[in-house]
């Protein structure tokens, strides 16, 4: 069976804390189907200070995650060419859709707030059967600029992607990363 | 301790300003106070600002009121919300914290620290921009070095001879001549390092490509000891020899990386197994880098400075370099000692050196079982960090020591998982040469090498180089030191041990038979070769097969490799290698035969950076030319088939050119 997502990568972008809880980082991990990594990008660290935080407000890790990490990290990428699909790990990103070419999804972590998602009008969630996750189903959200037809072209790939392994587990992999990183590199604490 | 932030006086905004604060960032409404009179400041106050205060505890009241935004006439009290807010966030720990991190001041020049801590307050109101990004390609196909070449052995890297890097001799002579061997080389970037923490879990479930290079995959029996090692910290896995220790704890390790657990292990075994580890680590587990550390002690402390995953040495290395591993303390969270019993004894060097090494995760590995010895349970134990608590230990039998250790500890009988394991295992053993027998190689390798650039040689001449050089390998007669006999000789004491018998074949009886047998007297091996008459022969058939002696028959691939029945023995030894490996599967054909009711386990001893890895490699890299005549067992068609631009070229040298001769018309 020919799979859609051979030699085609999925990237996976995720925004975590630095060590002293100061600051965050970003990272962009691409992976071929199987979930060998192909690239990893990460920002340096972002530290908002106390004043920025309170200016920014609830909109600041949107900012961090869209302006200063999404961004950013994704026109860095060497692979970006084969990237089809950008998964992100909060849905407030799904808006790096307006300003990157690959398809962006929001993959619905099980202990997430599904009322904070499904409530919210602009955003759609879809149901997947997914073999390798440990619920066998997967919630994807997409961006609300994307209609049916642009949903299904996702689910498709998501679906392709699904085959051979979880999509939600690569997240884990990053924040590891990033940890030690942070540990091996004063630049990245 | 929390801020405390005084207003003097209240503007009419201070209620909405007040509520907003409490809501927002949770504030204790006990942290307002007006500075007048200490009160808490209400929510209900209308009071102008004046002046705002921001007092640390006794010691560091500052003034913010005159401060001067750059460009405006305003003071900060101007943009009183902003500078409370600041003010309201800041608590004495983070304020002190931000302080010591920016200034250095001592208590005198608090005057100018105060200056700077206001320009770094209006600093602050800039907008958080995108930093730069840093990162690496990691390509599928980016194995490690060794695992490329074996997967595909056309993708060579070239060196500046233009030949292949691992096999040019000039390259391999500059090497030698200087006096480092850049460790460097071993060392991988940031990101490189970063590379086992982005694959995924190992899981037993996924599929094989994932985890493992095509074709290699653990036994349902090793995933046990796989997931044995991983969820205990502290741990002995005491299989019998040959059902693969080494693989599991790879297996296990790699897991550990990708769980984030291990950052930096070191791997101690005895030295004729550096070579043997540093393979199967770059079968296993190619996403880890590996640096072996040996050599000179200036050369070390250099190759204990790279940035890689696995630190690799000899029990003898780390008793002379554990100094340096313990003034870096917390840099080895992980060691794995092969062969643990080698620190059996407590009074030795090499136990204490072990415990000097502070790593949390410590595994053992072991095919010599340890419970007859209360003392050397206790040891072994010791050195991986557990504490046998005994109370009376002269009342102890093997049972009860068993039963306490038997959480820690996973044996394996090959009799308990021979159904899992196919009727042959074979295995390849890498090995260094000793420094004495390396010298003797390389001399004679330098003297054969100039008589080749000699006009008039031909490839007999290189054969007969080939054939010095294997021999030196085997062992030395000059400095009477063997890499090859070291490591036998601890297989063998595990095979002995464990009730079983061995074969050991090599294609020179005479140079290398001979030599070793003096040293393996303790298990009165008999030499098969071709000088013994039929009735001599017979005997010593039968005496192997139905006697308790011989344990270990040394025989000729000549004499011994066709027709006769050696099913006692189930561990096949090959000392060496001729051109075609279906020499060697006849060979083990005669334990490996009907009658026989074990697994048979196949030891290939080779030596590395030696004449026979670079034979190694060809044969690797002319598989398919040689599959055609493969069975032929003849080693003239094998030989046949290689040009003298390959025999040459195992020296790194072109073939002569040879004057084709015309016929006359």
């Amino acid at each position: 069976m020919v799979n859609s997502a051979d030699g085609r990568l999925v990237g996976f972008l995720g925004v975590y804390p630095t060590r002293d809880k100061r600051g965050f980082i970003g990272g962009l991990l691409v992976t071929d189907n199987m979930g060998k990594p192909e690239e990893f990008r990460v920002s340096l660290p972002i530290k908002p200070n106390m004043v920025q935080r309170t200016l920014y407000g609830e909109s600041l890790i949107r900012h961090i995650g869209v302006n200063l990490c999404g961004q950013p990290l994704y026109n860095s990428l060497k692979t970006k060419n084969e990237l089809i699909l950008l998964l992100v790990e909060n849905p407030e990103w799904l808006i790096l859709a307006e300003s990157i070419t690959c398809l962006v999804a929001h993959v619905v972590k099980p202990g997430e707030k599904k009322g904070y998602v499904y409530l919210n009008d602009e955003l759609t969630v879809n149901k997947l059967e997914s073999p390798n996750t440990k619920e066998k189903s997967l919630y994807i959200q997409y961006p609300s600029s994307y209609f049916d037809d642009k949903q299904l072209v996702c689910h498709d790939i998501i679906g392709s992607f699904t085959e051979y392994m979880d999509l939600g587990e690569p997240f884990s992999r990053i924040e590891k990363a990033l940890d030690v990183l942070s540990t091996e590199n004063e630049q990245f604490t | 301790m929390s801020s405390l932030l005084k207003m003097n006086s209240l503007h009419k905004g201070t209620a909405k300003l007040h509520a907003w604060l409490l809501d927002r960032f949770a504030l204790e409404p006990s942290t307002m106070v007006d500075a007048s009179d200490n009160n808490q400041i209400s929510a209900s106050d209308t009071r102008a600002i004046e002046n705002v205060t921001l007092q640390v505890g006794e010691q560091y009241p500052i003034d913010l009121s005159n401060i001067q935004i750059p460009g405006s006439r305003k003071g900060l009290t101007d943009y009183k919300d902003i500078g409370v807010l600041r003010l309201g966030l800041l608590n004495l720990d983070e304020f002190d914290d931000e302080f010591r991190s920016r200034f250095t001041y001592t208590k005198r020049d608090w005057g100018k620290a105060i200056n700077d801590f206001r320009q770094d307050i209006i600093e602050y109101f800039e907008p958080i921009t995108a930093t730069s990004t840093a990162g690496a390609i990691y390509h599928s196909q980016d194995r490690s070095r060794y695992s490329e070449n074996q997967l595909y052995p056309n993708m060579r890297e070239y060196c500046k001879h233009g030949l292949d890097r691992r096999l040019c001799y000039l390259c391999r002579q500059e090497r030698e001549n200087s006096k480092y061997k850049p460790a460097s080389t071993e060392s991988i970037s940031r990101f490189g390092f970063l590379k086992p923490y982005l694959y995924p879990p190992i899981d037993q479930s996924l599929p094989s490509t994932t985890l493992f290079i095509h074709g290699l995959y653990p036994y349902p029996y090793q995933w046990d000891g796989i997931r044995f090692l991983v969820h205990h910290e502290q741990a002995l896995l005491a299989d019998e020899m040959g059902l693969g220790k080494t693989i599991q704890a790879i297996v296990a390790l790699r897991s550990r990386f990708r769980q984030a657990k291990s950052k930096r292990v070191l791997i101690v075994c005895p030295k004729s197994l550096l070579g043997t580890w540093k393979r199967e680590l770059g079968l296993w587990a190619p996403e880890l880098s590996v640096q072996t550390i040996s050599g000179p002690v200036d050369e070390r402390l250099h190759m204990w400075q790279s940035d890689v995953h696995v630190f690799l040495c000899s029990y003898e290395t780390l008793r002379q370099d554990v100094g340096y591993v313990q003034s870096h303390p917390n840099w080895i969270d992980s060691i794995i000692l092969d062969e643990v019993q080698r620190v059996k004894n407590p009074e030795t060097l090499a136990h204490h050196a072990v415990l000097r090494v502070a790593a949390g995760c410590r595994w053992g590995l072991s095919g010599t079982p340890l419970e007859n010895k209360i003392e050397d349970v206790e040891a072994v134990f010791g050195a991986l960090g557990l504490r046998l608590v005994i109370n009376d230990r002269y009342s102890w039998n093997t049972k009860e020591i068993r039963e306490v250790i038997s959480p820690v500890i996973l044996r394996r009988r090959i009799a308990d998982v021979e159904k899992q394991l196919p009727p042959k295992q074979a295995q390849e053993i890498w090995l260094e040469l000793n420094p004495r027998q390396r010298a003797t190689y390389l001399a004679e390798e330098n003297s054969g090498v100039s008589s080749l650039q000699r006009p008039g040689a031909t490839r007999i001449h290189v054969l007969a180089l080939i054939t010095k050089l294997k021999q030196i390998c085997n062992y030395d007669p000059i400095s009477n030191s063997s890499c090859k006999l070291d490591y036998l000789t601890e297989a063998l004491d595990e095979v002995i041990e464990l009730g079983q018998k061995a074969l050991v074949f090599s294609h020179y009886p005479n140079v290398t038979l001979r030599a070793i047998q003096s040293k393996l007297t303790r298990y009165q091996p008999s030499i098969f070769d071709g000088s013994l008459t039929s009735d001599e022969r017979d005997r010593i058939i039968y005496a192997f097969q139905n006697n308790a002696t011989p344990k270990v028959l040394l025989m000729s691939v000549q004499a011994g490799g066709l027709g006769i029945t050696l099913t006692r023995a189930n561990h096949v030894f090959h000392y060496d290698h001729w051109w075609n490996p279906a020499v060697a599967k006849q060979a083990e054909g005669r334990a490996h035969r009907i009658g026989q009711s074990k697994t048979v386990f196949v030891h290939h001893l080779y030596v590395s950076n030696t004449i026979e890895e670079r034979i190694y490699d060809l044969l690797v890299k002319k598989q398919n030319l040689f599959d055609a005549v493969i069975d032929s067992l003849s080693t003239d068609t094998i030989v046949g088939k290689l040009s003298d631009d390959d025999l040459f070229g195992l020296f790194g040298l072109q073939a002569p050119v040879t004057e084709k001769r015309t016929r006359k018309p």
